[in-house]
């Protein structure tokens, strides 16, 4: 049973969201106030927070450096009112892994902390799996369906990357660094919006393969 | 101090040469008239004498008389011309020197008046280009210094301008707070207008999850509705203040136009309209990425209503030595000169307006293009589209 401990100071919204995901199979516990979330994360660690960024004792950003510090691998999803791409990064700066902006659906979350569950595992596997896509390390090759694609060493590397923090939003900053600047081949945005293109036409247009507004890509399962 | 009793000597200096030359002048008079006098007397009875050597005793007495005599006896002593001579057939073949000194004189004094008026002026010049080089700077916002070196004639307009720019200084930094906390104050309401709207919303979805209603669908179309507009009025409000953090980067055309398509892409599947972005390579402009791409987004956002479902909405982009250019342009029916001249205007909402639009994309594309120094304009394509097309400037 996923445990979801929930910092949010508005009555209505974290009754919805519990009665949500407890129809869902998940045991929500809603705090009023930082004080008490930090309080009740000292004496037990849920399987995720989800965290309001306007307490009333504080930001929640201030919470999540402070949970960063204690548990680095806890997940963390924002839901926040704040949609501007500065307040987006801001927060992924701070630790979180996945940012909801407010008003969202109750729907859309519940699958946001599945996928976000479900990636902490797929580093360690061999063969990587998201809907129809699938990429096997060993033979360093991607199949859709049963068929196998060819895609040039730069879109391997991404959809690695991609599929290995699958449920995880990853920055073009972050794909840049770690496919070009690692090999000390410096390269703009655009050679990475043009491989991302390619990728992207030579996989058929998958849904699972999603740009983040402001900030990137992600991919998730979306069946 | 002493730049003060320079300026001072400045002035004073041709009358000090004037009286120098006055009084010179009158001495020297002096003396060549007392040397006249006697050098003529002097010649005269020489004459006699070498004529008539008796009349010796005679003539040394008459002297002696003449020079006992004081220049106002002698005044106005016309005997000789009874014999027929005047005052004006003495003293011929005067020597040059006589009147080289007053022209000298003079010339000096001229001199001496050009040379204190030149540097009166020059300096007069010199304090008036620094206090207007300090008003432009103030003008361009470098926000120059006046530096009190010395006291002068300037210095009481210069403390004048001074504080004139001061208050100036103060009144822009005080509207500048007061815009500032104004986009705040919005920014907080747009943002505590969330949590209601979210709290609804969220009550909705669990109320439709257990019994389905056609009025819960169309509360929740209201909702949303409700939901851009406290985005539009958060945007705005943040344009209005000048508060937009827009940032300096340069940034791919490319990645933008593909960006954009990409976060309409639930919206083009929708409506089964298709954006082609060709492949230009890499052209770049100074801006921001994020905004301009929520520009690009509204403008795509516009062709897209005037589409027909299957239909494609096109871009280019290339660029000279001068800007960049956008063109996005749609196959629908092209925009109603009645609506042109407006379209970019707020609020407007024209004649062929669809959906729930408010009137605020294209308002907002523009702002934004044209806070990063670029230019939009729209017009009709021969074969009837919409096209837009955007200039972003380099210099």
């Amino acid at each position: 049973m996923i445990e979801v401990y929930y910092a949010e100071d508005d009555e209505i919204i974290g009754k919805s969201v519990k009665e949500y995901l407890e129809q869902q199979d998940c045991r929500v516990t809603v705090f009023g106030a930082i004080a008490d979330i930090r309080k009740a994360l000292l004496n037990h660690l849920p399987t995720v927070i989800l965290l309001d960024w306007n307490m009333p004792d504080g930001q929640g950003n201030e919470l999540c450096s402070w949970i960063r510090e204690r548990w680095s691998e806890l997940p963390i999803i924002y839901l926040t009112v704040r949609g501007e791409s500065d307040d987006i990064v801001t927060g992924f700066q701070n630790g979180a892994d996945d940012y909801v902006v407010k008003p969202f659906d109750l729907a859309i979350l519940h699958s946001r902390i599945q996928a976000l569950l479900r990636r902490s595992k797929s580093a360690k596997d061999t063969k990587l799996f998201c809907d129809n896509l699938m990429l096997d390390k060993e033979k360093t090759a991607v199949f859709c369906g049963q068929q196998e694609i060819t895609v040039s060493q730069p879109e391997y590397q991404i959809l690695l990357i991609l599929m290995e923090n699958k449920g995880k939003t990853v920055t073009r900053k972050q794909l840049l660094e770690q496919v070009w600047d690692s090999s000390g081949n410096y390269v703009n945005d655009n050679t990475l919006t043009v491989t991302m293109k390619r990728l992207r036409e030579k996989l058929g247009g998958p849904a699972c393969l999603k740009t983040v507004r402001s900030f990137g890509y992600r991919m998730g399962d979306t069946k | 101090m002493i730049e003060r009793r320079k300026r001072t000597l400045l002035l004073v200096f041709p009358f000090i040469i004037l009286l120098i030359g006055v009084v010179l002048s009158t001495v020297l008079s002096i003396q060549t008239y007392r040397k006249i006098a006697f050098e003529h007397i002097s010649a005269f009875c020489e004459i006699v004498l070498d004529q008539s050597p008796e009349s010796e005793q005679q003539l040394l007495a008459d002297l002696k008389e003449y020079h006992s005599l004081s220049e106002k006896e002698l005044k106005d002593n016309i005997f000789l011309e009874k014999y027929g001579y005047r005052a004006d057939e003495f003293c011929k073949g005067l020597p040059v020197h006589t009147f080289l000194f007053p022209i000298i004189l003079f010339v000096a004094t001229v001199i001496a008046v050009v040379i204190g008026m030149f540097g009166f002026r020059r300096q007069n010049r010199k304090r008036i280009s620094e206090l207007t080089e300090y008003l432009e700077q103030v003008n361009i916002g470098s926000g120059g210094t006046l530096i009190q070196a010395q006291e002068d004639d300037f210095s009481l307009l210069q403390d004048e301008m001074y504080k004139t720019v001061t208050s100036l200084y103060q009144t822009r930094e005080a509207a500048i707070k007061a815009k500032k906390s104004f986009a705040e104050n919005l920014a907080n309401i747009a943002h505590q207008l969330k949590t209601p709207i979210t709290a609804s919303f969220l009550s909705l979805q669990l109320m439709k999850k257990d019994t389905p209603n056609k009025y819960a669908d169309q509360v929740e179309k209201q909702l949303e509705r409700l939901n851009r507009l406290e985005e539009s009025l958060l945007m705005l409000s943040k344009i209005d203040a000048g508060t937009l953090p827009l940032k300096q980067e340069n940034v791919d055309l490319y990645t933008v136009l593909n960006l954009a398509v990409e976060n309409l892409n639930d919206l083009l599947q929708r409506d089964g309209i298709t954006i082609d972005v060709p492949d230009n390579g890499c052209i770049e402009f100074s801006g921001d990425m994020e905004w301009t791409m929520e520009a690009m987004m509204n403008l795509f956002k516009n062709c897209m209503e005037h589409s027909e479902p299957g239909g494609i909405v096109s871009c280019d982009y290339s660029n000279n030595p001068l800007y960049a250019e956008v063109r996005i342009w749609d196959n629908g029916p092209g925009f109603d000169p009645e609506d042109l001249p407006h379209l970019f205007e707020r609020f407007y909402r024209g004649k062929s307006a669809v959906g729930y639009g408010i009137g605020i994309g294209l308002a907002l594309a523009k702002s934004i293009i044209e806070l990063q120094n670029g230019t939009i304009t729209a017009y009709n394509l021969q074969n009837g589209g919409a096209c837009f097309e955007i200039r972003l400037f380099s210099h």
